[in-house]
């Protein structure tokens, strides 16, 4: 988790926080720079990562997509590990709406 | 007990008698005697039986006999989320056995507008509830920081505040808890695919029950009613989420949200992908096609929307053999004008009004 790997492996990278979806449906995004090692990032795209299996059940809902260097994925915000909770908070109060 | 009144035979006559009648060359008799012969013994065991039976015995057989039918009440929790992103430990703000009303806005918001819910379906439909078995009605409210968004999460329905600058709280417009109820009914019912014509069919059925239910509440007949949904959530007097009378007008030139971009007519049909980021298909975008064939039809029968309009479409909300799942604009036309003539006949106005509306919409 963060923290644990080396600092020299660390790489500065940009990820972006999407949220889609909605009664009405809306775009919102937020950016951040973020200094992890290439093996934490691995370490949290599994953890959060969630299946895109389509809507369910759920009616207006909305999704959050976490964009990083290599791809987009869709993540489940309940699996956020606690050493990332702050970061992906942050985010997520600072989304704002992408306008078309 | 003797439930053939125009049989004396099954009635009055002594077992010697129908042993008798039992070997008789009259077919018809025989049968008869036989029957009386088995009911007779029926009876008999039945005594011997509750002879012995101990008076405990006796009232749980009786009950399970004489379980009088319920009428059905709403049942209701309505939680506060405290601003976190989960439902897990909510706090109960309010159940239907509470005597007095929370002094939370938003919970009394959820009250009044569930209660009137589940009202019009029961005393318009005789639904009880949404799954129509009597489910409790569990609404969040308070969910996350400033949450911009309601929905139904396929067995309850969470609000989130707004963030006080472009959406209010989404608990301040009857519609969109209307809508959001109607979610589950439809999950209950024709359970419409969430994606493409379907999912957009699966909408606006949320947005025409959304708005019949506000309707009803403020006893708003098709003229007086603006046909908006949303109209306090997004903030603004001149912004609604959506217009069932014109849609693409609910907002425009909006500082953050711009243009609203539904169509009222087949031809601005959107295609957008079939994932979240494209709305699965644009549910929320094409619903302004058969929201718009309903306000039409509405519109030409007059006086109360869900009397007539709003009753053909329940009937074809609950018709699961002809809705299917994956239902298209043209099968729900197709399901609606057969409705409507079997209801009020294939010359009457209202077949008429709705076979315009879709014209309107120009779906075929």
């Amino acid at each position: 988790m963060a923290g644990m790997q080396p600092k020299s492996n660390k790489i500065i990278m940009r990820i972006t926080l999407l949220r889609t979806g909605g009664i009405i449906p809306i775009t919102k995004k937020a950016e951040k720079e973020v200094n992890w090692t290439s093996a934490e990032l691995k370490e949290l795209i599994q953890a959060i990562e969630s299946k895109d299996d389509g809507p369910g059940q759920r009616r207006d809902a909305s999704d959050y997509q976490l964009k990083y260097n290599a791809g987009t994925i869709s993540i489940d915000w309940e699996k956020i590990p606690a050493s990332y909770k702050k970061t992906f908070e942050e985010l997520k109060d600072n989304l704002t709406i992408v306008k078309k | 007990m003797c439930k053939n009144h125009f049989s004396p035979i099954q009635c009055i006559l002594p077992p010697y008698l129908t042993d008798k009648l039992v070997d008789s060359e009259n077919k018809n008799l025989s049968k008869i005697a036989v029957n009386t012969k088995f009911r007779s013994f029926r009876l008999r065991s039945d005594r011997e039986f509750f002879k012995d039976t101990s008076a405990t015995e006796q009232a749980i057989l009786c009950a399970v006999a004489k379980k009088p039918t319920k009428v059905p009440v709403l049942k209701m929790e309505v939680y506060s989320c405290n601003r976190k992103a989960s439902t897990t430990g909510a706090t109960l703000l309010w159940s239907d056995t509470s005597p007095k009303l929370p002094t939370d806005k938003d919970a009394k918001n959820v009250i009044n507008a569930g209660s009137g819910t589940w009202k019009f379906y029961y005393e318009l439909f005789g639904r009880n509830s949404v799954d129509n078995l009597g489910l409790t009605i569990q609404q969040y409210v308070h969910y996350d920081k400033k949450y911009d968004n309601a929905f139904w999460d396929g067995r309850r329905m969470i609000f989130g505040d707004g963030d006080g600058t472009i959406f209010g709280s989404f608990t301040t417009d009857i519609d969109v808890i209307g809508h959001e109820l109607t979610h589950g009914v439809t999950q209950y019912e024709a359970n419409l695919e969430y994606h493409l014509q379907s999912g957009a069919l699966n909408e606006s059925f949320s947005d025409v029950f959304g708005i019949l239910i506000k309707q009803r509440m403020l006893n708003q007949d098709v003229k007086k009613s603006n046909w908006l949904i949303g109209e306090n959530v997004l903030l603004g007097n001149e912004y609604a989420l959506r217009s069932m009378k014109e849609p693409g007008t609910g907002y425009r030139n909006h500082p953050e949200l711009g243009d609203d971009p539904q169509p009222a007519t087949m031809d601005g049909f959107v295609k957008l992908p079939d994932t979240s980021s494209g709305d699965w298909g644009g549910v929320h975008y094409n619903s302004g096609i058969p929201n718009f064939a309903f306000y039409v039809a509405a519109f030409n029968m007059g006086g109360f929307a869900w009397e007539k309009a709003g009753k053909i479409w329940y009937t074809a909300l609950t018709d699961k053999t002809n809705l299917k799942k994956n239902a298209s604009f043209s099968d729900m036309r197709k399901l609606t004008i057969k409705i409507a003539g079997q209801l009020y006949g294939t010359k009457s106005l209202e077949a008429k009004a709705v076979t315009d509306g879709w014209n309107a919409a120009k779906v075929k």
